[in-house]
């Protein structure tokens, strides 16, 4: 008789995944104060915070129907944000000259199709690619490591309560909002209460924000990091290694497809089954 | 079922990626990258294109080097201008010198930064460098390469590796620099000799305009 997989790891890839997502694509945004590190963190403490004060709300209101149309609702505005996030991407860097309703066309259907598939897969494509993710973050700031400046991320003056605060808006919108749905996806798809596994994954996915962010930050400065439109495709356009290897970013460009498609699917899932559900007396049936 | 559509779907996805079509190999598949884009002038802008021709669909045939050049009210028109003496759009991906003349304006300075930044397809690593004539700089015989862009490059970066001179213009760099407020920066200065381009000293720039030079590379 063989155990039942326990799809911790696969759990927690799932959610560092899902933390990356759309945010690696697109942090620092225009919006980021000049106080972006900073903001960065006061945004990795409030997800994590986040994460602890709704396990037991969750817990106690899932069968609530306000609960999960909330929560259906949230996941549907965070697919269509990865989506169209991921498109522009697309349509500003990678294919310029083709058609925007193709690639989102395209987009659409490889979501919908993984959405629709059992979750299993979605776990396991998680798996490999938290692997592809590390690999490639730590690769890129390893190689951009003899441009880096360490006087781009320091303070050059004392941050003041509104600065921090529009500093750490959009990491609060991007990285520890999103941290909200963990609980509500693990107890509507996951048996037992989980609570090392998707840690570990947001734990770890900030953690790979982090870096990606430290390499925009200290590549280009705050200034200039924010007013780029997609600022870690933009660090990663700069890394040549001798002179065979002129242009890596298409390494990024498959990550950022990979991440984005996932979170994609991950919300449309969730938004469908969280919504199909939000009837009173209803109990979800858990698929792993 | 199943495995036949993916199959069709696969042989479909092959075909559609095979790069030539009828059109394209029976005509020489010219390409004009752009190896280098010089600017001068002031009131109007004098834009000098450095571009290798390279017909792929002919490995026999040598890459053709020609520098073109059009004055306009906008870098964009002048743009415009050169692309419009060519028979097909210019590659601007493989761009890796920018040329700022010594006595462009600190307007003009602002709008070819605002420019780089704008067009995507000129890599955030360009080296920037200063001249006192660009056209003049660029049209010439390349020795080492394939292009006198090319050339330049070299040049910085086998200084970077001999003596480990590190001249901070690459695009980012500057602008980096430029968006923190900082108001001086240098970029290596070049001239075209008998024996073709060589680095000879740094351009000293102040909020954008050039000030001094010093005959030393820093």
């Amino acid at each position: 008789m063989t155990a039942k997989p326990t799809y911790n790891k696969h759990l927690a890839s799932l959610w560092a995944i899902f933390i990356l997502g759309d945010a690696v694509i697109v942090l620092p945004t225009s919006n980021s104060g000049d106080y972006s590190l900073l903001g960065f963190f006061i945004g990795a403490l409030a997800a994590i915070l986040l994460y602890f004060v709704s396990l037991p709300v969750t817990n106690r209101f899932i069968g609530k129907s306000l609960l999960l149309v909330s929560a259906g609702v949230y996941a549907f505005y965070n697919a269509g944000k990865a989506f169209i996030r991921y498109t522009n991407f697309v349509d500003k860097i990678l294919l310029t000259e083709a058609s925007r309703f193709l690639i989102a066309a395209l987009f659409i259907i490889a979501a919908v199709y993984l959405a629709t598939r059992r979750q299993e897969v979605i776990l396991k494509l998680s798996l490999i690619s938290v692997v592809i993710a590390v690999i490639a973050i730590l690769l890129f700031f390893m190689l951009s490591f003899k441009d880096f400046k360490a006087e781009n991320i320091a303070l050059q003056n004392s941050p003041n309560f509104s600065g921090i605060i529009k500093s750490a808006k959009p990491y609060f919108i991007n990285i520890s909002l999103p941290a909200l749905l963990i609980p509500v996806y693990s107890r509507l798809f996951v048996e037992g209460k989980r609570i090392c596994a998707p840690f570990a994954g947001l734990t770890a996915g900030l953690a790979l924000e982090l870096i990606g962010l430290l390499e925009t930050l200290l590549l280009f400065g705050a200034p200039l990091a924010k007013k780029l439109s997609f600022p870690l495709a933009s660090a990663v356009s700069t890394v040549t290694v001798g002179q065979l290897f002129t242009r890596m970013d298409g390494i990024v460009y498959c990550l950022f497809f990979i991440l984005a498609l996932i979170k994609t699917a991950v919300c449309m899932k969730l938004a469908f089954v969280a919504l199909s559900r939000g009837k009173p007396g209803i109990v979800p049936q858990k698929q792993i | 079922m199943k495995r036949l559509i993916i199959s069709v779907l696969t042989a479909l996805l092959c075909v559609m990626l095979v790069g030539c079509s009828t059109p394209v190999s029976t005509q020489n598949d010219l390409r004009f990258m752009v190896t280098a884009l010089g600017f001068s002038g002031d009131d109007n802008i004098t834009l000098a294109a450095e571009l290798v021709t390279v017909n792929s669909e002919s490995a026999e045939s040598e890459p053709h080097t020609q520098v073109l050049t059009y004055t306009a009210n906008s870098i964009n028109e002048a743009l415009n201008g050169i692309l419009n003496s060519l028979s097909r759009p210019m590659l601007l991906e493989h761009c890796g010198v920018i040329v700022i003349d010594t006595a462009l304006s600190a307007e003009r300075f602002a709008e070819i930064c605002d420019y780089c930044f704008k067009e995507n397809r000129i890599t955030l690593s360009v080296y920037m460098i200063a001249s006192e004539n660009p056209k003049t700089l660029l049209d010439g015989e390349p020795l080492y390469s394939s292009a006198v862009g090319y050339d330049i490059m070299g040049i910085i970066g086998q200084k970077g590796e001999t003596e480990k001179m590190n001249f901070g213009n690459r695009y980012f760099e500057i602008e980096s620099g430029r968006e923190k407020g900082e108001a001086v920066f240098s970029l290596p200065y070049f001239r075209r000799g008998e024996d073709g381009v060589r680095l000879s000293g740094t351009a000293f720039f102040e909020n954008d305009k050039f000030t001094h030079m010093s005959e030393e590379t820093k």
